[in-house]
């Protein structure tokens, strides 16, 4: 889960390289792109049937059972619809995703600086990187109990591994001649540190930020698959039991939704925090 | 001899981290030991590595269910190191095929898509939103999902892992394809190259480099997805093992699986970064990479 380069914002860089000043906007193409999700999916429906059902089920799922619902109840969740699941599904993911990548940076940063340090970490994220989540999910139930901690710890074990990577691989791709050019003028290793290292491998923190993020809401959800009465992951596995996949599909939708926002967020805080760089520098 | 040597060559630039494995080792025998002592026999709060071995590891032949080879623990035979070594190799083959399976029909269907909706950069436009979203959507809360649509079987192991690999595929081939410089393809058209000759001799060579991150990105996403799967619906393969294990707490089976597993994606990757090193042995090395 390391190596994908969502540094870039490939698409719309390109974009404005081949096709300069386009007078058509882009909001457009986004809406009718939106517009066709939703015909593929109708068509879909038509030719599945019920087991797909139609986006307008769906959506009504998960609006009629956003805040409160009596269904949701009988189906032995606590009281509440949609809402305070999505809350605490959230809560995992961010609380979880911020933990590890606090940590994660940290490490990776250190390890580019110090090889003692580097060789340290490396076999642990090895072993941490490779192990699929579902399989150390059920120790981490036993060591830390079935509670909110366990699916936080998890989460952030995971975000930790991506952001120590990342960094680790920002240092690396720095120019050498930045840091040179730095103790030519005088500055010491934590001047470096301080100065070249950690602002130039913002960008690729925030594409590794991004991975991460993304990876926590599944993970988050899948944990919640394994015990705990709370979170989406819950309610789609509760209402697979009743083969209502309208229902499973909204939680899916929302659970989806609230990634995009937080995507778009995650994007628009890099950009506020890049802003110092230079046009196409990403 | 060379390969001793390598070893020895190795273990001396890299002695922090052998003692930082050994530790490990070491640090979990100990924490087994000292761990509070859990009411059953059979599941230790941290099993210790003669238990692993030992115990664990012939207990696994109740997972072993053919009368054949080895007695069957079910129909009151014996617990047998064979029969335990039998139902591991079974369940794993199992595993590893829906794996690979799953990986090259996802991949391959991918690229193909990832190719063909790069064909206009207005396609690309117009998909653009459904594929952020089928990214966004968290692919191991649709295993339920999966199953419903496919039932607990073999395909529904196979179509989910060829899913959420394919999807990964299908967005790194288009940004791919859009990252490829202008120029080259302006070049080209200038020599008179057709449409199809540029995706042939100049767009897939020179995605290859951004395609092979995402391979390593949708081993790690495969894994996950072909022990989900089997996890929650499909009743054979290494992960509903672990599920069996964790049935009855017996950790120690547990820890000797997950071993099992992280020894077949430690293999997995390896065997990805050869693959990488002789697809791409044309492209210039970036410095620092």
């Amino acid at each position: 889960m390391t190596d994908i380069d969502a540094t870039r914002d490939a698409m719309p860089v390109a974009d404005k390289a081949t096709a300069p000043a386009r007078p058509s906007p882009e909001i457009w193409w986004t809406l009718g792109g939106i517009a066709l999700f939703f015909i593929v999916w109708t068509l879909g429906h038509l030719v599945i049937g019920r087991y797909l059902p139609p986006p307008w089920q769906v959506i009504a799922a998960a609006v009629t059972h956003f805040f409160d619902s009596r269904y949701f109840v009988g189906l032995g969740l606590p009281p509440g619809g949609y809402w305070p699941h999505l809350v605490s599904t959230t809560y995992t993911a961010l609380l979880g995703c911020a933990v590890g990548a606090v940590i994660g940076t940290l490490t990776g940063l250190g390890s580019a600086h110090s090889n003692v340090i580097h060789q340290i970490t490396r076999p642990i994220v090895a072993i941490l990187g490779t192990v699929p989540i579902l399989v150390a999910a059920p120790f981490f139930l036993i060591w830390f109990g079935v509670s909110e901690n366990s699916k936080i710890i998890l989460v952030a074990f995971y975000s930790a591994v991506v952001l120590h990577l990342y960094a680790l691989r920002a240092v690396e791709h720095l120019h050498p001649s930045f840091a040179e050019s730095a103790s030519t003028l005088g500055a010491g290793p934590w001047m470096i540190f301080h100065r070249v290292s950690l602002p130039g491998s913002v960008p690729e923190l925030f594409g590794g930020l991004r991975a991460a993020l993304g990876a926590a809401w599944g993970l988050a959800a899948i944990t919640e698959l394994l015990g705990t009465d709370r979170g989406i992951g819950r309610v789609i596995i509760t209402t697979w039991g009743v083969q209502d996949i309208a229902s499973m599909m909204g939680g899916l939708l929302l659970l989806a939704l609230i990634a995009v926002i937080a995507d778009a967020l995650l994007m628009l805080a890099r950009r506020a925090a890049t802003r110092w760089m230079p046009e196409g520098a990403l | 001899m060379g390969a001793i040597r390598r070893l020895g060559a190795g273990l001396r630039r890299d002695w922090i981290s052998a003692m930082v494995v050994i530790a490990l080792i070491v640090g979990w025998e100990i924490a087994g030991h000292m761990a509070p002592r859990s009411p059953l026999r059979e599941s230790p709060i941290v099993p210790p590595w003669e238990f692993i071995f030992g115990r664990a590891l012939t207990g696994l032949s109740d997972y072993w269910k053919i009368e054949m080879w080895a007695p069957v623990p079910q129909l009151g035979g014996a617990q047998t190191l064979l029969g335990a070594v039998l139902a591991l190799v079974f369940h794993s083959a199992l595993t590893l095929f829906r794996l690979t399976v799953g990986l090259v029909l996802g991949g391959l269907a991918g690229v193909l898509l990832g190719l063909a909706l790069s064909w206009s950069s207005r396609v690309r436009k117009l998909v653009a939103p459904s594929l952020h979203l089928a990214r966004m959507c968290p692919l191991l809360a649709m295993i339920p999902l999966f199953q419903f649509w496919f039932g607990a079987t073999n395909w529904a192991a196979i179509v989910f892992v060829a899913y959420g690999v394919g999807v990964i595929y299908l967005i790194g081939t288009v940004n791919a394809v859009a990252n490829v410089p202008a120029r080259y393809i302006e070049n080209a058209r200038v020599l008179g190259a057709s449409r199809l000759r540029i995706h042939r001799s100049i767009i897939l060579p020179a995605i290859l480099p951004e395609l092979f991150s995402s391979v390593f990105l949708t081993l790690g996403l495969a894994w996950s997805a072909v022990i989900g799967a089997e996890y929650i619906g499909v009743e054979s393969g290494i992960g509903r093992m672990v599920i069996w294990s964790e049935y009855f707490s017996n950790t120690g089976r547990m820890a000797l699986i997950t071993l099992v597993i992280l020894a077949y994606a430690m293999a997995s990757f390896a065997l990805c970064r050869k693959l990488q090193e002789r697809v791409l042995a044309w492209t210039p090395k970036r410095p620092g990479a």
